[in-house]
């Protein structure tokens, strides 16, 4: 290979990884790599280097807070059930051929030729008339059978958890919008995260915690605001507690039509929350990116 | 040394199908949504993804990644087929508010995972150019003649950067086993 294929060959590698090659440059690179099969393994192991570099930047700035859909996941562990089951279907045909025919001479079956097998036929037959003749004259008459229809219960309604609810918008709303929560005070580190999602379209949203600090429900609530350009007050996004440590998902409750929201907030206010807050104890803001 | 996700899976465990989801269910998904036109795109290049990894499980090496690159590598794959074939286009708007994105965003500290820290200690080695080059193609995802109709580099030292800077990265990432074909990384 000359130097000047050789450095082809490289930079089609390097595209490879980084932005995909189009149908010609596939095919250039097919010939190169048919044109010196003493490279393949050598082309084979550099394409896979530089795919895994291009993979680790491609997680650079990757929010994965966001779980898949549950109807995406049970999707695919139902087509890998499939999968798998086919690819043991396939390890089985390919059992070697000489087994099948030991198989097959084993178990073969001779074709019987004698009366006997034609009685047998013939009781089966009989069998089956008289089985009829039983369903008609013992069969249950239309009323009968309305008699005994059972009445038709209810369906339970299942009632989702905040989480499923979550999903099911993440999963159905075409216009989520997404921001991360930030601190506003830095000297006071509380190591709390979460973020806010909402949907204008299904005006039904909601905010996720984790650390936020649980508060004294008889001194003080957790209320939450929608700063929407259209309007000159925050809007109120109903209350809340954190009585427990770990992630908390809540509904938020607006008070009116959310049309362009651009900064979602949470206040600490006094039990049973306010209409309108002085935003004097801010605990933290998630700006929405347009 | 306790067997690998992948390796389950090669061997036809189905329950570990299920350890497979829970573990990179959430990566995949955010670099399927992160590189799809919309959620329905995602959804669809999501189950061609998984598919991939249960075909590919077997060769999967330890040794030369962890489980969470090679499975990134395997959903870029499809992702970026997927791009081609559709021959997404972005508008000169959009293309313009990419390029003016600052670098260090400040979702930078949910990068959790270690793979993301190294490739932005990796992409830190770079020269400036070579570094937003690779932050368009490979996080943004435009093609070569994007890139130069947004920064205005002419095509070819797009692809220059962009060839030397993966390279580069690749070295400084220890991926590099090859000397034969290693190329000027200057």
């Amino acid at each position: 290979m000359s130097e000047q294929e050789k450095e082809k060959m490289l930079e089609l590698l390097s595209d490879k990884a980084v932005f995909g090659l189009t149908e010609t440059e596939l095919a250039e690179l097919a010939e190169l790599e048919k044109n010196f099969p003493e490279f393949s393994d050598e082309s084979l192991e550099l394409t896979q280097s530089l795919e895994l570099s291009a993979a680790t930047i491609g997680m650079m700035n990757l929010d994965t807070s966001e779980p898949m859909p549950a109807h995406l996941r049970t999707k695919i562990a139902s087509n890998a059930e499939k999968y798998f089951a086919l690819r043991k279907t396939e390890v089985a045909v390919s059992e070697p051929q000489a087994e099948k025919e030991d198989f097959q001479k084993t178990f073969a079956f001779e074709p019987k030729k004698s009366v006997w097998s034609w009685l047998g036929w013939a009781v089966a037959a009989a069998a089956c008339m008289v089985l009829a003749l039983n369903l008609y004259t013992t069969r249950t008459d239309k009323g009968d059978i309305a008699k005994i229809t059972p009445t038709p219960t209810a369906t339970p309604q299942i009632k989702l958890t905040a989480t499923q609810e979550r999903e099911q918008l993440l999963a159905s709303a075409k216009d989520i919008l997404r921001s991360n929560w930030g601190d506003l005070d830095p000297k006071k580190p509380q190591n709390m995260q979460g973020d806010v999602v909402w949907s204008n379209e299904k005006q039904k949203g909601f905010v996720r915690f984790s650390n936020l600090p649980v508060n004294d429900k008889t001194k003080e609530t957790y209320q939450v605001w929608i700063f929407d350009e259209n309007q000159k007050q925050p809007i109120d996004g109903g209350i809340f507690d954190a009585n427990e440590a770990g992630e908390i998902i809540i509904p938020i409750d607006a008070k009116l039509k959310v049309q362009k929201p651009k900064m979602f907030a949470i206040t600490v206010e006094k039990p049973g929350g306010v209409v309108v807050s002085p935003l004097e104890k801010v605990m933290a803001v998630a700006k929405v990116s347009t | 040394m306790a067997e690998t996700i992948l390796h389950r899976v090669a061997q036809g465990d189905i329950t570990a199908v299920q350890d497979c989801l829970n573990k990179y269910g959430g990566l995949v998904w955010s670099l399927a949504r992160r590189m799809s036109a919309n959620t329905d795109d995602a959804e669809d290049a999501v189950q061609e993804i998984f598919i991939d990894v249960w075909k590919n499980a077997q060769r999967f090496d330890e040794n030369q990644s962890s489980e969470t690159t090679f499975i990134a590598m395997i959903a870029r794959r499809r992702l970026i087929d997927r791009l081609r074939y559709a021959k997404r286009r972005i508008s000169a708007d959009s293309l313009e508010d990419i390029v003016n994105e600052p670098s260090n965003r400040a979702d930078e500290e949910l990068q959790t995972n270690i793979e993301a820290k190294d490739a932005a200690r990796a992409l830190n080695q770079l020269r400036p150019e070579q570094r937003q080059v690779l932050q368009l193609s490979i996080v943004q995802g435009l093609s070569h003649q994007e890139i130069s109709d947004a920064t205005g580099m002419p095509l070819g030292t797009v692809k220059t950067h962009a060839r030397r800077g993966i390279l580069q990265v690749r070295e400084f990432l220890g991926m590099s086993s090859i000397e034969g074909m290693k190329g000027g990384t200057a």
